[in-house]
């Protein structure tokens, strides 16, 4: 292991204890924060493998709610134990993603996302609808909460430990995923698909398999947030939701693996802080969004090399 | 046998024929210039045989099997892939990683075997084979760069890495001169020729004629969509309709 | 028979409404290549300003809506200057500045209109038109449709008859091209989202007396828009209005015959189903390459 890999290594390692240890001296509320927290640092996380490929799409909210509703009717209506149903929210997730490659990806950019968007629109439509079994407006409450031993899933902390194990165990995955050689051809696949396609690249595949795998993983951040909840409401996955993790994936930067995960924290935490305003909250988000793309657009990622650069610059004026 | 076979091929865009009835073939081994005033459908033709667009009529074999109208990935796997005109590189990947996409197709790779660490192995392969095409082609000591940041000339052989890494069989260049100084083009002749004795059979178009006379076997000309002229670079430089088609368009 | 002639007759109306906020945002990504998101909360803002003028101040109904012009218009005005003038060239910025206004502009109407049920505006023209005994249309609605209408005939004159919109034309057409003809870009988008705002304050104004005003209202809004665009062929002004008056048709009988929620689940497929089988719409063409 060379220096760079260790101080990389040692500073997970340093995150994943404060992690550990930070709910204990959190109240209650504060728990119930942490654990949404986590659980949507999956979200942006899966979303950014969506989006290697650059194709920016607006149905990965309503695909968390794919795995949570499969989830959450596979526990309650078929007696599915938590271990078998989050993993299996991820194969369903995943396959219903499978099924939307086909008409999904016969469009790119602007077609791509308001197909997208429509596309999710239908199936967020179809849960109010068809009441059994997906419940209409008010979903699908008395979820199960996991069992193990003499745990008590429903407390926040031993919850929270859960959630941290599997989102950390996602987060290596996705991480794995990118490094990799198929990280690398989805990156291509971004920035000049024509020359990607010359070298042998069927973009259509690569398209398709970020846009799968990202589903499945989002789909067990459904789960693991429906379980938690006990109830799923189709509001929860609706195009409001959706905008806050592309928020979160602009703000904190598309560049880098830890861009989103940085979003996601800093505007959770900001908007945590604004409760009290209340009905006055998405437009402080929205202003933030407008101020960000304008003044900040490699995201809060670029901040230190940008803070950086300008001190260097204003060196380089006194010098000259 | 010829390795490429282009026969009476028809490209129309709408009501507009941009290649109307060509017909030309490519020997094994040579280095073939597809040449002609600006507009006179040598892109078009490029891209029909590459497969980004797919012809209206006609037949395109390679190597004897039939390839008309597959698309570029498909193409790019029976041997031929082709470079691009303008730098179109992965200008935000480092030199290493832009070459490393190049291996696709040689060395595949699947997510389960990424998530799993299966393909240990074959990413060893992959970049033995991308460092030992950054040698060949002079880029070794640029390895870490991004490619946005090279020079013109390292950017053109870098272009041609990415292609040669894949092992092809064909190889069509897009205007590889374009743009560059007696300096620049004398080295990339060099390259190309370098190319061609490492076993690859190079199409080549371009408009800079003192690089395709030095450097083609044979030339095929094409002007308004339709084959004007075909030999060695002594008998189409003193080919009357040539020099008409030359002097009477664009100076080009 | 009755409800079915009745189903047709409301599609039409509604159409005028569809088509109105359809053209804008048709017109600002023809000629800005932006996707206005914001394009509902566009017409969301004019239904409240009737609200509060006429509903709670009293103003005349006919001066509110000039008024819901011009406020609207000048929102997208400040849109084009501030935030997708920069931003021209990347349209994900745009894409998501729009998201930005959007949920300013649904705090604002929160903050104005305050929050709880959804608001009512009564009708200013009262009475009914009773045709054959069996067909009623309010006097409210045939103001609506006819008002619509008028507006995009002379939206329709404006882009064929002038050379301004001849000019925006070309400019939807082929950006490079028309730069090189010596149209100034960044005027006629200044002149789109104008236009296309305009339309979309107008669409507010006259559907406030008919539906319920509340600050979400634009999601249903910019739903509808994006299906009728996309079914008319984005970029196609023409397309969109053909597309609105059979998609309202549609949307009504669905919902007179089962509810709105199939409506607009088969109106999403529908749009679906078009992106796969002829992505460039009824009315559009394809652009070469």
């Amino acid at each position: 292991m060379n220096r760079s890999a260790l101080t990389h290594f040692a500073g997970i390692v340093i995150v994943l204890v404060i992690l550990a240890v930070l709910p204990h001296f959190l109240r209650y509320h504060h728990q119930d924060f942490l654990i949404f927290l986590v659980i949507n640092i999956l979200v942006v996380s899966s979303y950014r493998l969506v989006t290697l490929t650059g194709e920016w799409s607006l149905i990965h909210a309503v695909m968390m709610g794919v795995g949570a509703y499969g989830s959450a009717i596979l526990s309650k209506q078929f007696n599915v134990s938590f271990w078998l149903s989050m993993p299996l929210a991820g194969v369903v997730a995943g396959s219903v993603a499978a099924l939307l490659c086909y008409p999904l990806f016969r469009m790119t950019q602007f077609y791509f996302l308001i197909g997208s968007f429509a596309a999710g629109e239908a199936i967020r439509l179809s849960w109010i609808h068809f009441i059994k079994p997906f419940g209409g407006t008010s979903g699908v409450s008395g979820i199960p909460s996991p069992e193990l031993g003499n745990i008590d899933f429903l407390e926040p902390i031993p919850y929270f430990y859960l959630v941290l194990i599997i989102v950390t165990l996602c987060l290596f995955l996705l991480y794995r995923v990118e490094k990799s050689r198929v990280g690398l051809t989805l990156h291509a696949v971004h920035w000049k698909a024509p020359l990607a396609e010359s070298v042998g690249v069927n973009t259509w595949n690569y398209r398709s398999l970020a846009f799968i795998t990202g589903s499945v993983f989002v789909g067990i951040a459904g789960a693991l947030k429906v379980h938690y909840i006990g109830t799923v409401t189709p509001k929860q996955f609706d195009i409001g939701f959706m905008v806050f993790i592309l928020i979160w994936v602009i703000v904190g930067g598309y560049r880098t693996f830890y861009g989103a995960i940085i979003g996601a924290i800093v505007l959770s935490i900001l908007d945590e802080a604004f409760r009290e305003f209340d009905e006055l909250r998405p437009a402080i988000y929205g202003a933030i969004l407008v101020f960000a793309i304008l003044f900040l657009p490699a995201g809060l990622e670029s901040l230190p090399q940008r803070l950086r650069e300008k001190f260097g610059r204003s060196g380089a004026k006194e010098a000259g | 046998m010829a390795i490429l076979e282009v026969r009476n091929l028809t490209k129309q865009f709408g009501g507009l024929t941009a290649l109307n009835d060509v017909s030309f073939s490519v020997e094994p081994g040579e280095i073939h210039g597809l040449i002609g005033p600006n507009g006179a459908g040598k892109s078009t033709m490029f891209k029909n045989i590459a497969g980004f667009y797919a012809p209206t009529s006609g037949e395109i074999r390679f190597d004897g099997r039939d390839i008309t109208g597959l698309k570029p990935s498909r193409i790019s796997h029976e041997g031929i892939v082709r470079t691009f005109q303008e730098t179109t590189l992965f200008q935000e990947l480092s030199v290493f990683d832009n070459v490393l996409v190049g291996t696709h197709n040689r060395s595949r790779t699947d997510i389960f075997s990424a998530i799993l660490g299966l393909d240990r192995q074959k990413q060893r392969e992959a970049e033995d084979s991308a460092i030992e095409v950054m040698e060949f082609m002079g880029l070794a000591d640029r390895r870490d760069q991004l490619a946005a940041e090279l020079p013109l000339g390292s950017q053109r052989a870098l272009a041609i890495a990415i292609a040669l890494v894949s092992k092809p069989r064909l190889m069509l260049m897009d205007e590889p001169f374009a743009g560059m100084n007696p300096e620049e083009t004398g080295h990339m002749m060099d390259l190309t020729r370098r190319v061609r004795e490492s076993g690859v059979t190079i199409v080549l178009v371009e408009h800079d004629m003192k690089a395709v006379m030095g450097l083609c076997d044979r030339l095929t000309v094409l002007n308004f969509g339709t084959l004007l002229a075909r030999g060695s670079p002594e008998e189409v430089r003193n080919n009357p309709d040539v020099i008409s088609a030359y002097l009477g368009g664009s100076h080009a | 028979m009755e409800l079915l002639i009745q189903s047709i007759v409301n599609g039409f109306i509604q159409s005028g409404f569809y088509a109105l906020a359809a053209v804008g945002l048709v017109l600002i990504f023809g000629v800005m290549g932006v996707v206005n998101f914001a394009h509902g909360e566009l017409v969301m803002v004019g239904a409240y300003t009737v609200w509060l003028l006429h509903a709670q101040y009293g103003v005349p109904f006919l001066p509110t809506i000039l008024i819901a012009i011009l406020l609207v218009t000048a929102i997208g005005a400040l849109m084009e200057q501030f935030l997708f003038r920069p931003m021209r060239g990347d349209p994900l910025g745009g894409l998501i500045c729009s998201i930005g206004v959007l949920f300013i502009l649904q705090v604002v109407a929160t903050v104005v209109g305050g929050d709880g049920p959804s608001k009512q505006v009564p009708p200013p023209y009262e009475g009914t038109l009773v045709l054959w005994d069996f067909l009623r249309v309010p006097y409210q609605r045939l103001f609506a449709i006819g008002v619509a209408i008028a507006a995009l005939g002379l939206l329709w004159y404006f882009l064929t008859r002038t050379r301004l919109g001849w000019a925006l034309r070309a400019v939807s057409q082929d950006r490079e091209a028309a730069s090189l003809q010596g149209i100034n870009s960044n005027r006629i988008s200044m002149i789109a989202i104008c236009v296309g705002a305009a339309m979309a304050g107008l669409a507010g104004a006259l559907m406030a007396p008919l539906t319920n005003i509340n600050p979400h209202m634009g999601h249903n809004v910019i739903i509808t828009a994006f299906i009728v665009t996309i079914v008319g062929g984005v970029g196609s002004l023409s397309g969109a209005v053909i597309a609105s008056v059979l998609y309202a048709l549609f949307h009504t009988f669905v919902t007179t015959y089962f509810n709105g929620t199939v409506a607009t689940i088969s109106g999403l497929l529908i749009m679906v189903l078009v992106l796969i089988i002829r992505p460039t719409g009824i009315m559009g063409h394809r652009v070469s390459e």
